[in-house]
């Protein structure tokens, strides 16, 4: 298992032959000029790795990963690099698989409503595919247009959508897998439940340590019969997130409920015509889908249950146009942080539905006290928080105060028996958090896992867990290092 | 009490000198495949279960967790076994938040007590099983029944549970949050594994609302066909369904919803149907019907849950009845299409007819990339023939094994590939 390589070991000649071999010639990158693209994903840590192999199949996947430990390098697996917790980034150097060549889907079979993809699909290509058949791919990733769906697998990915569908892992019925030793298995199947373990289940989410998966089986929906999207529109975030709590328990489940706080409105409105009234201190952003005549019923329901949590205007759409302009006004609205602040930094955390108007009062003290704004667009109906800090880099001092504030967040959320992430992932950001949740023996266990897919210590290292062999340097201090040097893009 | 063993004393002893009373021979009613324990352990506290389950392994003794008993059908003929862990005493509600749609149970909770806390907030938990059957028996199991079709895979209503391990500490897995990524999803590792890793002792689970309307009609069709057929219309129709099964030649349409989506359902139904005698059942009627179906078990001597891809169900039963005519046994069909899952009951056989069937039937689902577990069988037919069949991905599931139960404390020889 290679455990004691050194993992600054410098790339041989030999070693970058070797991987020529095994993918091609025009598919290694290993000049520095070459590389330096790959040594960021869509968070604030970045490392460069020291070589990028383009597998096209799963026997080179297996080759590369076999090369890259022999000589002692760490493997690094990368879909779109668009992940938010530095799951992507060569904490140590080494060789980053990139998975983006293959990209072909294998088979949509409509009548078993369930697609074969390679992981380097993107997941809103494979929903396009699935048009024609009355069919799409539920989780719903921000990222969709960019992010591939081997990611989504690795990071068990959500989206506004994944209230009444579910998160990624609900959607996988099987994979086909390189393990960390480079064999070629197979988890799960076409029927989602085959017998023994669901080794398929531990796969999602394990965040590129346990394997790189080469082939996806995944689940598809029909379309539904129809939908409707409501805006309602709150004078304050605290009517808002009681207005959340109050549609669950009257036992309706969205297909999403997502809050846009007032910060994200302003910004929003300055940067497109979606409708929502300036001065509003939240809007909720509320679909249901079914069967006509259940979600007319819903809709009416909803609206009645936002009036009485003291909603000003309860907006219903229809048509298709009219919705998805509801709709720009969420998905435009990371992009239009920007005209608040020069930077910003979106964390991820989740807390029960219930404790919302709470949590999120804190959050904003918070933000008071560091004197940052703090934006807050989120799938509310999940508890799943995305507070984003607004600041300015060019302050001195500020980085290391944003860092602060976000774990202050973060321990917010555990402290109201939440979690410290909901669908970004651990990576490298939030390893030092882990412990806050987990045991001694909880990572035992996890380390376990780890062990019987042979997992080891130069397989996507520095990952998840809060101590790994040479990660010390991956501190926080060479963080603050790398976010003085970033643009304002390597925040979101 | 100690809620550790000192080692230098024997089996019975050390589980004494954990739980006291809670400890009793084994007796023929905690036999697993006609293999009886010494001893049957009742734990109170998970403390007292952790420390039984360390000095069982300890002394490489060889344990069975029990909930309810339901499922102790399913698996190989144990290889090994001295006691029976029963999970029974730890059966408290920990936490129940309906505005949170979650609720937590210790793993001895029985699904009928804990369906009783959640319809006092018109919530229910959508995993199919008799009323007597514990929640931890129902995810250390893992298969789901025909609500499936419209609420999914026991697993994915698990967010968090504790696991107890055989070197005596708990774990955490998942959490109390309806999504969670932080770490490796252990939950999924406990969900079907038939306790050979951990025992299941807390769960954390996601509950729904129950539909404002439900009801259940039954069709007889000439032909176990036509029903097929009827049940895969409505099914791609998109009514407003719960589950639709098929028992040979009836059909069973679990409608639910909103009241207005149910009575449109109930319309268009009717088309399908067409001429044929249906029946209606409303409430506590219908839902003893479903309940039923769990109970089918009782006339069969074998049984076979068979899991394909929903194109592959008409020619999977056609399979069944082909198979086991020809064997000269008998066979009675349940199927869900939507899901691709149909129970075969087997009667009339000898051993080597029903381990002849299973192997040809196996063998065809797997040819259509489904799978065949055999529920339930005498210890005659369980010594010809393999329950779970062959999966591509043992040697990686005997390392797990390997790396959480090293001395095969738990359920030695009953799971997949003789883990």
């Amino acid at each position: 298992m290679n455990a004691n390589a050194s993992p600054a070991k410098a790339l041989e000649k030999s070693v970058v032959r070797q991987l020529e071999r095994a993918v091609g010639k025009d598919s290694v990158l290993w000049r520095p000029e070459e590389v330096l693209a790959f040594e960021y994903d869509g968070t604030i840590e970045r490392a460069m790795p020291q070589a990028v192999a383009f597998p096209n199949t799963a026997h080179q996947v297996a080759e590369v990963v076999r090369i890259a430990l022999d000589a002692g390098l760490p493997v690094v697996p990368r879909g779109a690099g668009t992940g938010l917790s530095g799951g992507a980034v060569a904490a140590l150097g080494g060789v980053v698989v990139a998975l983006t060549r293959m990209k072909r889907i294998l088979e949509i079979d409509a009548e078993n409503q369930l697609a074969v993809v390679e992981p380097g699909v993107v997941n809103l290509e494979l929903s396009k595919a699935a048009e024609p058949h009355g069919l799409y791919y539920a989780p719903d990733p921000s990222s969709q247009r960019v992010c591939t769906l081997g990611g989504n697998v690795a990071e068990n990915a959500g989206g506004p959508h994944c209230l009444a569908y579910g998160v990624t892992t609900n959607h996988v019925l099987g994979l086909e897998v390189v393990t960390p030793t480079g064999d070629i298995v197979e988890l799960g199947g076409r029927t989602g439940q085959t017998p023994g373990y669901d080794l398929r289940g531990l796969f999602v989410g394990s965040e590129g340590t346990l394997g790189i998966a080469t082939k996806i089986v995944l689940r598809l929906l029909p379309r539904s019969e129809a939908t409707r999207t409501l805006l309602a529109i709150f004078d304050t975030v605290d009517e808002a997130s009681e207005a959340v709590s109050a549609i669950i328990g009257h036992g309706i489940v969205p297909s999403a409920l997502e809050m846009i706080d007032h910060h994200v409105i302003k910004a929003v409105v300055q940067a497109m015509d979606v409708g929502y009234p300036d001065d509003a201190g939240a809007v909720l952003l509320i679909e249901v889908d079914g069967l006509r005549e259940a979600v007319i019923e819903e809709a009416i329901e909803i609206k009645e249950v936002c009036a009485a949590e003291g909603a000003r205007e309860v907006r219903v759409a229809e048509e298709a146009a009219e919705r998805e302009r509801l709709w720009a006004g969420r998905k435009g609205s990371i992009s239009a942080l920007g005209r608040l602040a020069p930077n910003y930094y979106v964390l991820d955390g989740v807390v029960p539905r219930t404790k919302l108007p709470d949590v999120l009062r804190e959050v904003y003290k918070l933000g008071e006290q560091y004197g940052f704004p703090i934006a807050n667009v989120f799938h509310a109906g999940d508890g799943n928080l995305h507070p984003n800090v607004l600041f300015d880099e060019r302050i001195p001092g500020e980085t290391a105060r944003v860092l602060e504030v976000g774990a202050k967040i973060m321990r917010l959320c555990v402290d109201a028996g939440g979690t410290i992430t909901g669908e970004h992932g651990v990576g490298l950001e939030k390893r030092s958090f882990m412990e806050w949740i987990f045991s001694e023996a909880d990572f035992a266990a996890m380390a376990n896992v780890k062990a019987a897919f042979g997992g080891n210590d130069l397989y996507n290292p520095c990952k998840i867990f809060p101590t790994g062999k040479g990660c010390g340097e991956v501190t926080q201090t060479k963080i603050e290092h790398v976010m003085k040097q970033a643009g304002p893009d390597a925040y979101i | 009490m100690s809620t550790t063993a000192p080692s230098d004393i024997g089996l019975e002893e050390a589980l004494r000198s954990v739980i006291g009373d809670g400890l009793t021979s084994g007796g023929d009613e905690h036999a697993v495949d006609g293999v009886v324990p010494s001893l049957a352990a009742s734990p109170a506290s998970v403390d007292a279960l952790s420390a039984i389950l360390r000095a069982s392994s300890e002394r490489n003794a060889a344990v069975i967790p029990w909930g309810a008993g339901f499922h102790m059908s399913l698996g190989n003929v144990p290889t090994r076994y001295d006691v029976a862990l029963k999970t029974t005493k730890l059966n408290r509600l920990v936490e129940y938040e309906p505005a949170d749609l979650t609720v937590t149970v210790e793993a001895g909770m029985t699904l009928g007590r804990l369906s009783q806390h959640l319809l006092e907030h018109r919530q229910f938990l959508p995993i199919d099983g008799p009323d007597e059957a514990t929640i931890g028996g129902l995810l250390a199991v893992g298969l789901g029944g025909p609500s499936q079709q419209a609420y999914g895979f026991p697993r994915d209503w698990l967010l968090g549970c504790k696991i107890a391990l055989v070197d005596g500490t708990v774990v955490r897995a998942g959490g109390r949050v309806v999504k969670n990524v932080a770490g490796y999803d252990m939950t999924r590792m406990a969900v079907g594994s038939l306790g050979t890793l951990g025992v299941i002792v807390e769960a954390t689970l996601k509950v729904a609302p129950v539909p404002a309307a439900q009801e259940t009609h039954l069709a007889a069709y000439a032909e176990a066909s036509d029903a097929l057929e009827a049940a895969r219309t409505a099914t791609r129709a998109g009514l407003a369904l719960r589950a639709v099964a098929v028992l040979e030649k009836q059909g069973a349409f679990w409608l639910a919803g909103s009241s207005t989506a149910v009575e449109r359902s109930r319309e268009e139904l009717r088309d399908l149907t067409g001429d044929t005698e249906a029946r209606r059942l409303d409430g506590q009627a219908a839902d003893r019907w479903w309940a039923s179906l769990d109970r089918l078990d009782a006339t069969s001597d074998v049984t076979v849950r068979v899991s394909v891809p929903p194109s592959e169900v008409a020619a999977m039963l056609l399979a069944l009845a082909a198979s086991t005519e020809s064997a000269g046994t008998s066979v009675k069909r349940v199927a869900v299409p939507a899901v691709g899952v149909i129970i075969g009951r087997l009667t009339g056989g000898a051993a080597d007819s029903y381990a002849d069937v299973i192997e040809w039937v196996r063998r065809d689902a797997v040819s259509r990339g489904g799978s065949l577990i055999v529920t339930k069988a005498s210890q005659d037919v369980k010594d010809r023939v393999d329950v779970w069949g062959d999966s591509p991905a043992l040697p990686l599931m005997r390392s797990l094994k390997q790396e959480f139960d090293p001395n095969a404390t738990l359920n030695p020889g009953r799971f997949v590939g003789g883990i």
